[in-house]
């Protein structure tokens, strides 16, 4: 085995270069393997913020932020859970927020978290604030989505009933949350979950 | 052996020089060691990438890698598809054991971040890749469709659930999840082959056809009975592993070249530092050759330390090779176009002894006129020297 071939594998020994015709006859494979590739990806991304400049200027105006990184105890969990009231995923270990800030000042904090809806994944991301008694939501925003009530879902009359909410709302639709649309029941709580348990986690874990 | 340890104290009497020295050396082995470690590695993941797709040849329709790449990544269609007959060609040929027809689109939601990619199969891939496990089973109604693993974690959907397309108002029920496989079939939506053509327009055809032999051997055969077939090309997956290598190839010569100008200066280093070394030790190799050493005695003393400079280089490219290159694999990794799943980083010691004969190979050279240079030096000259 040479050096040359073997930094550059079998086919540089006779030095060929592919025919372009060759080329052609690759095109379905190559368009499969680049899907792959970013197939791939989406999968170890699952609920990033995905938006986090426009969402930062749409809720704050404007801002920087940070990447804050908290894992959770088993005491914090178990707290967690109990006021949750259903168990954390098992996988939820650790949790990301983003504070954001005007200058110097923290003016909240960002998170993400996608909850099963009616047909497959709602990713919202939620921003929170300081509040007399507590972290209070400021806005909530979904990020992906493939319900069929997309838009109501997305509306200013359901997504603006989050503001304000703290650790005492129970975020349940049909009591202090009126559903997106008839129909979208269950997308509507799963938003409205998702809300809550970003809420009482990033509590939970000491407000990081 | 005093020969040896006489070499190593006159290398580490300026030991910041040669540390030096030996750090270059060091970071140009762990470089090329690397680079070759990389090339083998990705070729051999690839290599299993495609043999684990149980697939010996691919009918494709005739067009262009790129354009079509391009076109299905961005949600469009492809200029050319296969024609609704060429199924029933393929599988009239008796040789071939299994021919899966797929059509494969993509919905793009940029905004979303997001792209889901439907494959439209038949009962044709359950049978070319029996290796699948199932859960629930595979779709089989128009309206029903298997997830693949990662596609099941992203959707936060199992079987029982439904999966809404809001592009084409279409709603799936899962039918079927499909195990982990650990590779691209995990990104996948499955849905019935007619439910795809219908639902991306273009009925009957197809953007490809797998397929497995009875006979591998039989793949030159077959390919010339597929090359008969209009509007279609064969590819093996031997013809595809060869071309992606060549496309990584141009990348890495332009490395290698980077690498071989760095293994070049890094050997000047050791030319240079043991060069100076020679000059300090005038006097000395003077008092050497009075004293009974001969012209080969000091040739070879200085020689050595030329070849100790490079192994101690060498080995220590080894272990900065080692350390460093898992976390260089997955850097890489991210911005690798086709990257195949699993390692794509093979240390080899073959890889490694090679590597080390080419160092020890340019330290014989470099070595050369430094060694000869003292060698020569007449004995009452270098007595006289300052």
């Amino acid at each position: 085995m040479s050096l040359r071939n073997l930094l550059f594998g079998s086919n540089a020994k006779t030095g060929t270069v592919p025919r372009v015709e060759r080329f052609e006859g690759l095109s379905l494979i190559f368009a499969l393997l680049l899907v792959l590739s970013l197939a791939g990806t989406a999968a170890a991304s699952l609920c990033v913020w995905r938006q986090p400049d426009a969402d930062i200027s749409g809720i704050f105006g404007s801002g920087s932020y940070k990447t804050v990184f908290a894992d959770i105890t088993d005491a914090q969990k178990q707290k967690v859970e109990e006021r949750l009231g259903f168990p954390l995923d098992a996988d939820e270990t650790q949790f990301k927020y983003f504070p954001v800030f005007k200058g110097k000042q923290r003016v909240g904090t960002a998170m993400s978290h996608a909850g099963k809806g009616q047909f497959g994944a709602i990713e919202v991301v939620v921003a929170v604030v300081a509040g007399d008694s507590g972290p209070v939501i400021k806005e909530v925003r979904i990020q992906r989505d493939r319900e069929k009530a997309k838009a109501a879902l997305r509306s200013k009359d359901f997504l603006g009933q989050f503001k304000g909410k703290g650790l005492t709302d129970t975020f349940m639709v049909g009591e202090d949350i009126e559903t997106a649309v008839k129909g979208a029941e269950k997308a509507s709580q799963a938003v409205a979950t998702a809300a809550r348990k970003l809420l009482v986690v990033y509590d939970g874990l000491g407000r990081p | 052996m005093n020969f040896f340890r006489f070499a190593l104290k006159n290398l580490f009497a300026h030991k910041t020089r040669t540390l030096l020295t030996l750090g270059s050396m060091t970071v140009a082995v762990a470089v090329l060691f690397t680079l070759v470690s990389f090339n083998r590695g990705y070729e051999k993941a690839l290599k299993t990438q495609l043999q684990g797709m149980g697939i010996h040849m691919m009918v494709v329709p005739v067009g262009c890698p790129y354009e079509a790449a391009s076109l299905i990544l961005k949600g469009g269609k492809i200029p050319n598809y296969l024609p609704a007959g060429v199924l029933d060609q393929v599988q009239a040929i008796p040789e071939i054991d299994v021919a899966a027809p797929t059509f494969m689109s993509a919905i793009v939601r940029p905004e979303e971040g997001r792209t889901d990619i439907y494959i439209g199969v038949d009962s044709a891939t359950l049978r070319l890749k029996n290796w699948w496990q199932l859960k629930g089973r595979f779709p089989e109604k128009p309206n029903e469709a298997m997830l693949g693993h990662d596609v099941t974690l992203i959707e936060l959907s199992n079987i029982g659930d439904q999966i809404y397309m809001p592009e084409k108002d279409i709603t799936f029920d899962v039918v079927g999840e499909l195990e982990p496989t650990g590779n691209e079939d995990d990104g996948f939506f499955y849905i019935p082959l007619a439910t795809a053509q219908a639902m991306f327009d273009q009925p009957d055809k197809l953007t490809g056809i797998s397929i497995r032999l009875k006979n591998p051997d039989d793949a030159p055969v077959v390919s010339a009975k597929l090359a008969t077939i209009k509007g279609a090309e064969v590819i093996t997956m031997g013809e595809l592993l060869g071309t992606m290598m060549t496309l990584m190839g141009s990348a890495k010569s332009l490395l290698l070249s980077i690498v071989m100008i760095i293994i070049i200066i890094s050997a000047l280093g050791v030319l240079n530092t043991v060069l100076m070394s020679v000059f300090e030790r005038t006097k000395e190799i003077g008092v050497m050759r009075a004293t009974g050493a001969s012209q080969a005695h000091i040739f070879g003393l200085v020689w050595l330390e030329t070849l100790m400079l490079s192994l101690l280089g060498g080995i220590g490219g080894l272990g900065l090779a080692l350390v460093g290159a898992r976390a260089l694999e997955s850097v890489v990794k991210r911005f690798l176009p086709l990257a195949p799943k699993g390692s794509v980083v093979a240390l080899e010691p073959g890889s490694f002894l090679l590597i080390m004969a080419f160092v020890l190979g340019i330290a014989v050279v470099a070595g050369f006129y430094p060694a000869l240079r003292a060698a020569r030096a007449k004995p009452i000259e270098a007595l006289r020297s300052e």
